[in-house]
């Protein structure tokens, strides 16, 4: 007879990660950046990463702080390496266009933050989907 | 994105190369990984938390369990935290000593490692050679500090025993023991045709790979980055003049061969600190006073980082421990184990990156 | 003792395979039961195998302070393991908890709640001549008439 013997639920585990201190600290900084409040983002991290990517999420997020996003202030604003490469929450192509999207909108319009914000409105928002 | 995916295969939790309870699970096409996860949480003890509103003699302790593999380091690191966030000085001789025993624990580590590597290639007449060797730097740690895996040598503002002169001499032949054995076994990991088979070109991680997932110790140094040693910044190691090694390639070849290198140069270290030590005092004193600090420090997987918060009773506050073994088996599982070719591989693959599943879940 | 017993009894003897399992220990232990392997203690003499497959095996090394997630899992290792058969927990934490044994900790120890233990060796972690010895003392009380025994 076969047993799922494995698969057991490991929600709690991994909730048990990132209640240290430094992925509090990750936590707190992913959940200013984007404007979604601290449990949507843990439980949106325990969804889609397995174990080692959660043990790892504060290095993670410190080499993004150091080389994350080379020379594009746009994208560095917007996170596109962080939430694609570094702490992989998001889909590539969608966060690719966002930034795009975002550029030319800067370019035509000029207003700088105005389209940041929007770009940071439409991260929320694949952040929480 | 849509993958074909044949066979999703779990290797774990006992495994029986598997010195520690651990899972991976990888989605293969034929034999061939195309992805691997790891299921983690089977030795999670929450020693951070139990850490928390503890005096530092309790705390120096637990540090030590956090891994028994490289208790030493931890030891230090987490003395080298406390005298930092409170200004306490060590003597030179304690210093040395320090150095001494750091390399010790370095070279039974890396050793262990390699058994396990050679292990798991079923290369077990090697492996059992290695072991053996082991116990020889066993015995010199036990000679030193009185214990063979958590020795608590470390205390603030110094060590806790001397090195005798006659045990000096102990240390200096098993050195020389160690160094003459280890060239036949080095001779036998390069010139066995099988294991470089088994071992070239599987599990390449490029230096970008490595630099993405944050991999340290002697996986970022078999991929060309030889500058995140963090002995480096130490300054006893710094007096002895310590230059880091590196290997370009980032296979397993070469995470195994930086292993034996290091443990050649843990021995020239051991043994220039043997020549500059003086008689003097051991142990300096000093009370741990409230602070804040970050400190890390080169343990035999990589940096291992302590940020640790005191009172003005020496009671710790906060911990947060950040261990090497985190970020090597996260490179191993995202990075290596894409595109290995067998099951086989899978497993020397991960061993090669010497995982410690105790200290990644502390 | 009947004919075929004794030589059950003389096979067992000198054939104990050992399996061991970490249930969440600080790899101390683990280490030390790894040493045990090593040429110096030469295991092999006295008929010990170490191999860590649950199905073959005769004895069980049971290293660490319990962790929740074994709660299913150590249970049926121990039930795949064919009779006769015996568990050792080696070091403190199996007994107690060592350290780990705190408020606020996810540990729970004794190992001895979940499975039958048959034998202990206290220390932190215990040196690999003592694991040895625990297994060679253990071996002939549970594996030497083992079938009379039963009846
Ligand atoms: S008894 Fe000591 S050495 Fe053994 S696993 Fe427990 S803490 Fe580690």
């Amino acid at each position: 007879m076969v047993e799922y013997l494995y698969e057991k639920d490991l929600r709690g585990m991994q909730f048990n990660i990132l209640a240290s201190t430094r992925h509090e600290w990750v936590i707190a900084e992913l959940s200013s950046r984007y404007g979604v409040r601290k449990p949507e983002i843990r439980s949106r991290l325990i969804e889609r990463l397995d174990m080692i990517l959660l043990e790892n999420l504060p290095a993670r997020y410190e080499v993004w702080l150091d080389h994350g996003d080379g020379e594009d202030p746009i994208a560095r604003e917007l996170g596109v390496e962080l939430l694609t490469v570094y702490i992989p929450l998001v889909e590539d192509t969608r966060m690719q266009d966002i930034a795009q999207e975002t550029r030319v909108r800067i370019v035509e319009d000029g207003a700088h933050d105005d389209a940041i914000a929007e770009g940071l409105a439409r991260v929320r928002e694949m952040i929480r989907s | 994105m849509k993958k074909t995916v044949d066979v999703s295969l779990p290797i774990g939790p006992l495994h029986p190369c598997f010195k520690e309870p651990a899972r991976i699970r990888c989605e293969t096409k034929g034999e061939r990984v195309i992805s691997a996860e790891m299921d983690l949480g089977y030795v999670k003890k929450g020693i951070e938390r139990i850490m928390r509103g503890r005096p530092w003699q309790e705390v120096m302790f637990l540090a030590e369990r956090v891994c028994g593999i490289c208790s030493v380091i931890h030891n230090m690191v987490c003395i080298e935290t406390l005298e930092k966030l409170s200004g306490i000085d060590v003597p030179e001789r304690a210093a040395y000593l320090r150095v001494i025993v750091n390399e010790l624990d370095r070279i039974q580590s890396h050793l262990l490692a390699n058994f396990s590597y050679c292990y798991t290639i079923e290369h077990e007449t090697l492996s059992m050679y290695l072991l053996n060797l082991r116990e020889t730097a066993m015995d010199m740690l036990e000679l030193i500090t009185g214990a063979r895996v958590t020795c608590a040598y470390m205390v603030p503002g110094g060590v806790r025993f001397d090195l005798r002169d006659e045990d000096r001499l102990t240390l200096e032949e098993a050195l020389d023991h160690m160094e003459k054995e280890l060239d036949r076994y080095v001779g036998m990991f390069k010139n066995g045709p099988l294991i470089a088979q088994r071992s070239k070109g599987v599990g390449i991680i490029s230096r970008d790979d490595v630099i993405e997932a944050h991999g340290v110790g002697p996986v970022a140094r078999a991929s060309g980055i030889p500058e995140s040693d963090r002995r480096l910044e130490h300054p006893t190691y710094r007096k002895l003049g310590f230059t880091p090694l590196s290997y370009e390639d980032g296979d397993n070849y070469a995470r195994i061969m930086i292993r034996f290198d290091e443990v050649y140069q843990s021995i020239g270290l051991i043994r220039r600190c043997l020549e500059n030590m003086v008689p003097g005092p051991i142990r300096g004193g000093g009370t741990v006073t409230a602070g804040e600090a970050t400190h890390a420090g080169e343990a035999p997987r990589g940096e291992l980082t302590y940020y640790v918060k005191t009172d003005e009773y020496g009671r710790i506050i906060d911990i947060a421990i950040r261990t090497p073994s985190i970020m090597n088996i996260e490179s191993c599982a995202h990075y290596m184990l894409e595109g290995v070719s067998s099951a086989a591989d899978i497993t020397s693959t991960f061993i090669s990156a010497d995982p410690c599943i105790a200290c990644a879940e502390r | 003792m009947s004919f075929l017993q004794s030589i059950k009894n003389t096979v067992r003897s000198r054939s104990i395979h050992v399996s061991y399992v970490n249930v969440g220990s600080c790899n101390g232990c683990d280490i030390e039961v790894l040493a045990m392997l090593a040429p110096r203690y030469d295991i092999e003499q006295y008929g010990i195998y170490v191999h860590n497959n649950p199905r073959e095996a005769d004895i069980l090394l049971v290293t660490g302070a319990f962790t929740p997630q074994w709660e299913d899992k150590l249970k049926s290792i121990w039930d795949k393991i064919p009779e006769p058969k015996a568990a050792i927990a080696i070091g403190n934490c199996p007994i107690s908890g060592c350290v780990f044994n705190r408020r606020g900790s996810f540990v729970d120890p004794p190992v001895a709640k979940h499975i039958p233990i048959a034998a202990e060796v206290p220390g932190c972690p215990p040196r690999p001549t003592e694991i040895l010895n625990a297994v060679l003392s253990l071996a002939p009380v549970v594996f030497k008439d083992y079938e009379e025994k039963q009846q």
